[in-house]
């Protein structure tokens, strides 16, 4: 009969793991690419705006982002 | 063209008044974009920062602080949301990461290729195109061309210059290009202290020379700006301190 340590480093349960958390690794990538993306738009837009109201807007939805992307970054790192 | 035909001449480049221009200059905003360097006296000298069309030569004798500047200008740039273009010929992107005490958000090709300035280029575009990335570094001069087979450094340099030049006025950029400086020593330098060609001096909207004062502790530098032709500035020293891994100015200089 196995004990627990066996099972744990059987066949079947590590390697569904590792998938699940290279695609959670993934994701957040895909979610880093995708804020990036968004981030450049938006300083486009800010930098053409005349309205200070708008700039002041992107301005904390970029900063929201960063903080987003940092901490995808701390969990990939 | 025949000059009857000139009369009608309605093409892009075609002559138009100053006043007219005014006009032109007026409708883009974009050459109004100014970024802070985060060094207070140095904002002042340049009337409120770093502006879009500007080339800017940084140098400095080895190991004396030029890409730490440069890394404390990206710093501050990510801090205004300003997101620099890194062309870091000089360090592993290894060892250029981790000389950030905390990694900003910039962009830096995957490979570099040097003595190509048409790819150099293209990948400034693509960042600006794919980024927005309106501040460029470039570490350093002496990697944008081919040393060994060019017969006459300080033209070919000339050439580089230029080339930086209207890449920055053309697509409303600023460049930073930092330069090594010849063997002169480090009491005299100056913007002539830059190494094999006067063009880079004579090109650029303004030399910054940088160089540590080691008498004045161990992380002490000075910046000075030999010359700066927006603001006129010229040969204006500011005392500067390594704090927390950047160059930040100090408060009560030595």
């Amino acid at each position: 009969m196995k004990n627990k340590a066996d099972l744990f480093q059987s066949s079947v349960e590590i390697p569904r793991l590792e998938t699940i958390r290279e695609a959670y690794k993934a994701e957040m990538l895909d979610s880093i690419k995708f804020y990036i993306n968004e981030m450049a738009t938006l300083r486009r837009i800010k930098e053409h705006s005349r309205d200070q109201d708008i700039k002041d807007e992107i301005t904390g939805i970029i900063m929201d982002e960063i903080t987003i992307i940092n901490h995808y970054r701390e969990e990939l790192l | 063209m025949k000059i009857e035909e000139l009369k009608e001449y309605d093409g892009e480049d075609r002559v138009i008044s100053s006043y007219e221009m005014e006009l032109e200059v007026r409708k883009n905003k974009t050459s109004e974009i100014k970024i802070k360097s985060g060094i207070p006296t140095l904002d002042r000298a340049l009337e409120g920062g770093f502006q879009v069309g500007e080339l800017y030569a940084l140098s400095g004798p080895t190991k004396n602080g030029k890409t730490l500047f440069a890394q404390s200008l990206t710093k501050a740039a990510y801090e205004q949301q300003q997101f620099a273009c890194w062309f870091s010929y000089e360090l592993h992107p290894r060892q250029f990461l981790q000389c950030f005490p905390e990694l900003p958000l910039l962009y830096m090709p995957k490979k570099l290729k040097s003595a190509d300035m048409k790819w150099l280029e293209q990948r400034i575009l693509e960042s600006f195109t794919k980024y927005h990335t309106r501040i460029v570094f470039i570490d350093h001069l002496h990697f944008l061309f081919d040393m060994f087979r060019t017969k006459n450094p300080s033209l070919e340099i000339g050439t580089v210059i230029r080339k930086l030049k209207t890449i920055a006025v053309d697509n409303d950029l600023i460049i930073f290009l930092l330069c090594h400086t010849n063997k002169s020593g480090m009491d005299n330098l100056s913007y002539q202290s830059i190494r094999d060609s006067s063009f880079v001096a004579q090109e650029s909207d303004s030399v910054f020379m940088i160089c540590r004062k080691t008498k004045e502790g161990v992380n002490a530098a000075e910046l000075r700006v030999e010359f700066h032709r927006r603001t006129g500035v010229y040969e204006h020293p500011i005392k500067l301190r390594k704090i927390n891994g950047y160059l930040v100015e100090q408060e009560n200089p030595f």
